[in-house]
């Protein structure tokens, strides 16, 4: 009987468990039952479906076993009784039509049987191959949540981010305006569900101790757009975000249990950020978040109050591609939208277009893609190089086995059942190193989410999900196969019989087996050699970065964060009163043994970038050349340990009422005045011409120096430049954080409501903000590691096992009177002859991976960072010298060995 | 095939708990594979669920040895899928039954008097 289709659709759990029944029932069952037990399957997976995952997890657990059991039930009866209760009836079913389970059984049985004979080559396979198999799977979880894992927002491959571009000044994507969002939005008919987030410091106040929080500001449809929903409360009404009297706001989850004790009526009371007041509308859990998530509250806005603001660009704006129209097709439209509003305010909107950008796309950009990239393709060759090994270690073992193999043969075995027999015993090691590998690979996700900063939102964290572990299964099958397949296929190839003539040598390799062995260890040398160059070309692209003398001197400072509200500071002149009396305090506090103020910290993410001319030069259009800057008090060079090379610090005598005077460092003296010290020279920079009153030596200003040039930069003293957002660096003379509270406290002497954030130590900063390129070193490290041992053990027992069988070669040319000096050197002859082919094989491959790393290094330089030095110091010279000194010492001790034998012991060995 | 007798019902016992548990289920109506899932896993509490796997590896048995049979019941077109099968028992399997009922009353009478159970538990 054929089964017809069911009519209605049939979830992937049950399909599959469709075919297992198919290949493990006899078919006398299945073939009978077959639709009539789907039906009954998918009645019951349809009660269960809803089902917390406990109970859906026992269903498919019962069935599981259930089919397996019945399977063996059904194939061998239980007893001579169960036999005779058949015959009652039926006669038994011909043999023929028995399922395959009686023989696979056979064969795993048999294969475990094998597996436990040879206990030292079966743990060596087997962590060879779960250590390629850990490393895998954990970069798998990478890929997985990064490139694959669907986001976690409705019609997520509709959603698009959309951008400003300034075509004049560069390519790059820029947020948008106010004005211009709103333009956008009530014209674009490819584009819908608009809607739009500006990121904001505020302080929370009117708590026990005052906040600094990142705020959103979002238009009112912002979570419907998301398919946000919160766990209490409710989300902005559509008409919420005006200017009415008591504007409205969602806490996230996090602060509502960290600040509010988890209070249920914080629902309908308010919470005051800036001074001004919210009205509590709902909680949003902690699993949502949308591309920035430290999100603390999100308030409704429709941005009225900047609605005709066509130049500061402050929002970050997602929209969703109607359905039926193409990313492109929208891109089109918009850059003609955007034309037009060019012409209509020619004198904010001339050069700027618009970028249209899939959510997919936006994150993780091209760079941190291409590295991830990177990995899988270094992690897969580890792979390889345990696969390789595992082949080589059992063709050793079958062909200590060829003897077995023919009489299994003489006995009526078919070579495909052989084969079978083998690779079951491949695929079952593979498994075992799979389970093994997963489980490491737990550890592994572990250590792959220290290096995370908390900015990256959860959804991007690696976690080990269905589809990871799938990926495992999937791998381990694999290789079991693909290590399997040619000592299997060259175990039952060529003449069976003539291991059982008497006194044919069984395990003497003949040429084509030499051969493969052969291949094997060029492929070790070539895998090896691509890996270990890989590895150590970007290991020393990130070790460049890390290694770099930071020209400052981090021991015992620590440092807290404050970011003065602009509502309540709101010139200058009450910022720097503000300063210069905290500084009058802090200076009091015991065992304060130093301190400094400076508005960026050494090794920032983020650094402020200022256009600036030269006076007395002309600059065309647009020419103008920008620099990094940053706000400091006069004791920050010397209390950092920064040298100043030429001219002064600044001094408490440089203040708002005197001439405004700015130190450069080095860089900025290297790129635009050639060198010359610039002292008496001045700069026009924030509107204002200054002097020059110093040079200061270059130091690690940004996260990525080291690998970028140092970029040139400006300081400004306190007193001239008090920007809201300044660090208090403390330099203590034992435990600096015994300094934290009487400082915050002293702080808040001189405001209640001014909140201090971010307390930490220079080191642990310094740590956080390398944490990923930290990792990322490691992880090379340790996956150049891994393949350096992989491929020694992998080459050393490949050249071990062929020495071993030329014992009686090396036997008979002993006795002839060879020296032992010469046959040493005829295999290390051999093993160098596989070395330097195996070697020339991987460069071009080797060449391959450095080329890639390059173009995406090269890409991050695209995006206006500079690389200092390019990637010309590319170790494959030393890989290779150290790969052949692997494989020296893998002929030489074998093959001494081999000398130490007695001729006629030696002629002896089969 | 010829008429099943008592004798033919003693050598079936003991049944498996499956068997069993799905002559009970048939016992006063015709099922169909879900319902007698759900019809064993109601009565015994949740103590027997069977598995698809396991009830029909039991049901081509019993049908084999004549314990149940294929039922021409349909019920109402409305609720009717036409891919279920329904089952009902046998006069055999009803025989076969009732004999593995009387054995369990007799152990359960037999613990009941060695006091196995009070003292153990």
């Amino acid at each position: 009987m054929l089964p017809s289709r069911p009519d209605f659709p049939r979830p992937l759990s049950v399909k599959l468990f469709a075919v297992a029944i198919r290949v493990l029932l006899p078919s006398s069952l299945h073939e009978e039952f077959a639709e009539d037990l789907e039906t009954t399957l998918l009645d019951q997976q349809r009660a269960v479906r809803r089902e917390a995952i406990s109970i859906r997890a026992a269903f498919w657990v019962r069935e599981i076993w259930g089919l397996i059991a019945t399977a063996f039930r059904e194939s061998y009866p239980r007893s001579l009784g169960d036999r005779r209760k058949r015959r009652r009836v039926n006669p038994p079913a011909p043999k023929r039509s028995r399922n395959m389970i009686s023989s696979l059984r056979q064969d795993a049985t048999y294969a475990f049987r094998m597996i436990l004979k040879t206990p030292v080559v079966t743990i060596i396979a087997v962590v060879s191959l779960a250590i390629g198999i850990a490393a895998n799977t954990t970069i798998f979880s990478l890929v997985n949540s990064w490139l694959l894992k669907p986001l976690p927002y409705p019609d997520a491959d509709r959603l698009v981010l959309v951008w400003q571009n300034d075509r004049v000044e560069s390519d790059d994507t820029e947020n948008v305006t106010v004005a211009n969002f709103w333009d956008w939005r009530a014209e674009a008919t490819s584009l819908g569900d608009w809607t739009a987030s500006q990121f904001q410091t505020m302080n929370l106040t009117g708590l026990d101790r005052p906040e600094q929080l990142t705020i959103a500001r979002v238009t009112p449809d912002y979570f419907r757009v998301l398919g946000a929903e919160p766990m209490l409360g409710r989300t902005f009404h559509i008409q919420e975000g005006g200017t009415e009297d008591s504007p409205v706001a969602v806490v996230s989850e996090t602060l509502w249990k960290n600040r509010f004790g988890a209070a249920p009526d914080l629902i309908g009371s308010t919470v005051v950020l800036d001074g001004r007041s919210y009205s509590v509308v709902g909680i949003m859990p902690e699993t949502f978040d949308f591309l920035l998530g430290t999100v603390g509250i999100w308030v409704a806005s429709d941005f009225g109050d900047q609605r005709h603001n066509r130049e500061d660009q402050t929002l970050l704006v997602t929209a969703r591609v109607i359905p039926g129209v193409t990313v492109q097709q929208a891109q089109s439209e918009l850059t003609a939208l955007a034309a037009r509003l060019e012409t209509q305010h020619p004198e904010t909107n001339e050069g700027i277009g618009v970028n249209v950008e899939t959510l997919r796309d936006a994150f993780p950009g091209e760079t941190d893609t291409g590295l991830v990239q990177i990995l899988m393709a270094v992690v897969v060759l580890v792979l390889l190089i345990a696969c390789v090994n595992v082949a080589s270690l059992l063709m050793a073992k079958t062909d200590a086995r060829q003897k077995e193999i023919a009489v299994r043969v003489a006995l009526g075995a078919g070579k495909g059942r052989l084969v079978r027999q083998l690779l079951t015993e491949s695929v079952i090691l593979a498994l075992i190193a799979g389970a093994l590998g997963t489980a490491l690979s737990v550890w592994g996700v572990g250590f792959l989410n220290t290096a995370f900063p908390p900015e990256i939102p959860a959804n991007y964290y690696p976690t080990i999900d269905g589809t990871v572990l799938g990926f495992s299964v999937a791998i381990s099958l694999l290789a079991g196969l693909t290590f399997g397949l040619t000592p299997a296929t060259q175990a039952v190839g060529g003449s069976l019989h003539s291991p059982l003539v008497e006194g044919s040598r069984g395990g003497t390799a003949t040429r084509r087996k030499k051969r493969i062995r052969g291949a094997f260890v060029m492929a070790e040398f070539a895998l090896a050699l691509t890996i270990l160059v890989g590895a150590a070309t970007l290991t020393d692209l990130f070790h460049r970065k890390l290694a770099i003398d930071p020209g400052f001197d981090p021991d015992n400072v620590i440092k807290m964060e404050l970011t003065l509200p602009e509502y309540k500071y709101t010139d200058d002149a009450s910022r720097v009163a503000f300063f210069d009396e905290v500084q009058r305090r802090i200076a009091t506090v015991r065992g304060v043994r130093a301190f400094a103020f400076a508005s960026a910290l050494p090794r920032t993410r983020y650094l402020p970038l200022a256009d600036f001319t030269i006076d007395g030069l002309t600059y065309g259009v647009n020419e103008q050349p920008s620099t990094s800057w940053l706000t400091i008090s006069p004791e920050y060079f010397g209390r950092m340990g920064i040298e100043v090379r030429a001219g002064r610090a600044f001094t408490d005598t440089d203040r708002s009422e005197t001439h405004p005077v700015i130190i450069v460092n080095q860089r900025m003296v290297d790129q635009y005045f050639d060198g010359d010290v610039p002292l008496g020279r001045r700069i026009t920079i924030h509107g204002e011409s200054r002097e020059v009153i110093g040079v200061a030596a270059n130091i690690a200003q940004t996260r990525l120096s080291g690998l970028m040039a140092p970029s040139a930069t400006v300081y400004f003293p306190l007193a001239q430049e008090p920007v809201p957002g300044m660090n208090i660096l403390l330099r203590a003379q034992a435990d600096p954080y015994q300094l934290a509270s009487p400082v915050q406290s002293v702080v808040w002497e001189v405001d209640r409501d001014q909140p201090i954030t971010a307390v930490q130590t220079i080191q642990e900063y310094v740590a956080t903000q390398l944490a990923g390129p930290n990792t990322m070193t490691r992880i090379l490290f340790i996956v150049g590691l891994l393949a350096l041992a992989l491929a020694a053990i992998g080459i050393y027992g490949v050249m071990a096992y062929s020495v071993s069988q030329q014992t009686s070669e090396i036997g008979v040319r002993m006795a002839l009177g060879a020296k032992p000096r010469q046959v040493l050197m005829r295999i290390g002859r051999q093993g160098l002859r596989l070395a330097g082919t195996g070697l020339l094989l991987g460069v071009p491959l080797a060449a391959l991976v450095v080329n890639f790393i390059g173009s995406i290094v090269t890409n991050a330089a695209s995006e206006g960072l500079e690389i200092t030095r390019t990637l010309s110091t590319c170790p494959i010279a030393t890989v290779a010298a150290i790969l052949i000194a692997v494989g020296l010492v893998a002929c030489a001790i074998p093959a001494r060995r081999a000398t130490k034998f007695d001729p006629m012991v030696a002629l002896q060995t089969e | 095939m010829a008429k099943p007798n008592g004798h033919e019902a003693a050598r079936m016992i003991p049944l498996s708990t499956p068997v069993f548990q799905i002559l009970l289920s048939l016992n006063d109506r015709d099922l169909h594979g879900y319902g007698i899932i759900q019809d064993i896993s109601a009565r015994t509490e949740g103590e027997v669920i069977l598995s698809t796997s396991t009830l029909y590896g039991a049901i081509k048995r019993m049908i084999r040895d004549d314990l149940i049979r294929q039922s021409d019941m349909r019920p109402d077109p409305d609720l009717d899928d036409e891919r279920r099968r329904y089952y009902g028992i046998t006069e055999f399997g009803r025989e076969v039954a009732r004999c593995e009922a009387r054995r369990i009353h007799k152990l359960a009478e037999t613990i009941k008097k060695t006091r196995f159970v009070e003292r153990t538990s």
